[in-house]
């Protein structure tokens, strides 16, 4: 079977099952000739498994034709759940051959929908967004995420170590029962400590219990945490927080928002950094610790 | 088989036009499909000053569709003729249709004036139906004789067409589109959003920052084609129709109910490729019912 180029890219976009290496390995070539970095498009990717792995927390795999380097650690899919208007943004937590694992937790209608899912096609944008840039960390770095925010944070940990730097990891969640990555962590040998609010520990307080409130650091989870990682120490009001924000601490934070599109068209999930208006689907989701406006978030 | 359409004297090759504010400044889609395939498109609502919109949560879901209170967020109207055209025309080859919006009859004004200057701007889009602004906007939209006001002044300073994008907010939106035949629009642009909004099934609280937003999509597409219906008994100036539109029966509808042309956007939100299936659903649906000239089906529901 000889395909002209086109007909491999067209076979590359419209291909609807994940597909023998050989197929796999040809299309990539040609894609990276003509491309510099594989475009956001909507596939079809099948649905390999989609199980609850905690209380209302389900890990869902996806299969098609993907590569490593077509997803970064931090990028996330936009996924259309059929019956929705919008699309599903979902972070991407593990990244391995021709699949990706996606956690996501049931908060409305649309994951209510997606767990009674568990064969076929789901149409996929990807990959969307801009990840975690591992280069702007030295040869260490901390790892921090809070409730669903570690789910982008196990890919990049995969990828820091892959990348020989030294990793910390802290995960935090409401209670041992909402724990989730604990066994993938173990498998990647990186030291990694979980905390639980319910036992009176959060991952500020770990991050201090470490003495790593001065590392740089990466972050994904809730909107409090993010801003109490990147202040001075705890703070009641917002007024006192953005006072008492460390600008000698680096991370880069991870930020989620209701989004339209998902690929910069509408103007959904703006926000106002210091460097002007963002999109968090487009420019983000992932921003620099010191361009962030506290107060306008 | 013929697709073309004459908007006032800006001819485009076939009818289908992504609407303001889904479509950003034309970059954000070159990786889904060539840009070029739309009739022509709207421009995000561009202001005098840059403007930044409200704070998030700016997007809610309806099962019809979305809700946004984005609120113009917008780079202001130098940037976009001194920074995005340029750009834009590397990749897209086609004339614009320019949205102008304010906050005052003077920004309507100066606005408008810079755009008409620019040679890939074909036609202006005076909005004055933006449901997520405190000052101007809907505000404009309401009242035919400030409406008026505003097209008047803005067709002083320009040479190219103006139509004006509408509210169905407006209490009677038939004597304000007379009114506007009247004070010289070229054509009109019906509908922008619907005002509407959500609340938070666990507080209460209303979802989006603004409290209410511009409702769109599907669920309102039958709303949307009865106004042009009506409006296009009143008025002999073109009509671009807009609400609702997901497929390519709803463009033959809208073109029977009335409209030249039509704009589409949430549609677009969901499925980024959804302009070159829709071109491609009319051009099928031109075959099964024997039209050779779209332009011939303008307005036949009323034949």
């Amino acid at each position: 079977m000889i395909f002209s180029r086109e007909k491999w890219i067209l076979a590359f976009l419209e291909y609807q099952k994940p597909c023998d290496e050989t197929f796999a390995v040809r299309c990539k070539g040609i894609f990276f000739e003509i491309y510099e970095v594989i475009p956001l498009k909507n596939r079809q990717l099948e649905i390999i498994c989609n199980n609850e792995i905690a209380p209302d927390v389900f890990c869902l795999t996806l299969g098609g034709i993907l590569f490593n380097e077509e997803i970064h650690p931090g990028q996330f899919v936009n996924i259309h759940v059929p019956g929705k208007s919008l699309r599903r943004p979902i972070s991407v937590s593990r990244i391995y051959g021709d699949r990706i694992d996606l956690i996501y937790k049931i908060v409305g209608e649309g994951t209510e929908i997606l767990r009674n899912i568990k064969s076929g096609y789901l149409d996929v944008l990807l990959p969307c967004g801009n990840g975690f840039d591992l280069s702007a960390f030295q040869n260490e770095i901390l790892i921090i995420g809070g409730g669903m925010g570690v789910a982008p944070l196990f890919a990049l940990t995969s990828e820091a170590i892959k990348q020989c730097k030294k990793v910390t990891v802290i995960f935090g969640f409401r209670s041992p029962k909402d724990a989730i990555l604990e066994e993938a962590l173990m498998n990647l040998g990186v030291d990694y400590h979980f905390c639980f609010d319910s036992e009176g520990v959060n991952v500020v307080t770990m991050r201090e219990q470490l003495g790593m409130s001065h590392m740089p650091f990466a972050a994904c989870g809730p909107l409090p945490m993010l801003r109490a990682l990147c202040s001075m120490k705890d703070a009641d009001t917002v007024h006192e927080r953005q006072n008492l924000i460390n600008d000698d601490i680096y991370g880069q934070l991870s930020l989620e928002a209701r989004m339209g599109c998902g690929f910069g068209a509408c103007m959904g999930c703006s926000i106002e950094t210091k460097q002007g208006m963002k999109r968090i689907c487009k420019e983000g989701p992932v921003f620099n610790s010191k361009e962030i406006l506290w107060d306008k978030i | 088989m013929g697709q073309n359409i004459d908007l006032s004297g800006m001819m485009i090759d076939n009818p289908l036009i992504p609407a303001s504010g889904a479509f950003g400044y034309g970059m954000d889609y070159q990786d889904f499909f060539d840009v070029n395939e739309v009739g022509t498109f709207c421009t995000k609502g561009t202001t005098l000053h840059p403007h930044k919109g409200n704070p998030l949560p700016r997007i809610a879901e309806y099962s019809g569709g979305m809700l946004n209170c984005v609120g113009l967020e917008n780079p202001g109207v130098e940037t976009v003729v001194r920074e995005y055209f340029p750009k834009l025309r590397n990749t897209y080859h086609k004339k614009v249709i320019a949205n102008v919006c304010g906050f005052s009859v003077d920004d309507y004004i100066k606005t408008a004036e810079i755009f008409d200057r620019e040679e890939c701007v074909g036609l202006i889009e005076l909005n004055i139906s933006c449901p997520n602004v405190h000052a101007g906007g809907a505000a404009f939209g309401k009242d035919p004789s400030i409406a008026s006001e505003i097209l008047t002044e803005v067709k002083k300073v320009c040479r190219k067409p103006v139509y004006v994008k509408c509210t169905p907010q407006c209490p009677d939106l038939v004597l304000m589109c007379k009114t506007l035949e009247a004070s010289g629009a070229d054509g009109l642009v019906l509908l922008n959003t619907w005002l509407g909004m959500r609340l938070d099934i666990r507080t209460g609280k209303p979802i989006l920052s603004n409290i209410t937003g511009g409702v769109s999509g599907p669920g309102i597409f039958p709303l949307s084609l009865y106004k042009i219906y009506e409006v296009y008994k009143n008025v002999n100036i073109p009509i671009i129709g807009c609400g609702g539109i997901s497929n390519g029966r709803d463009v033959i509808e809208m073109m029977s109910a009335g409209a030249s042309a039509i704009e589409i956007g949430t549609e677009l939100l969901t499925d980024p490729m959804a302009l070159p299936r829709i071109k491609k659903e009319l051009s099928e649906l031109m075959d099964t019912y024997n039209i050779t000239e779209l332009s011939e089906i303008i307005g036949r529901a009323h034949k």
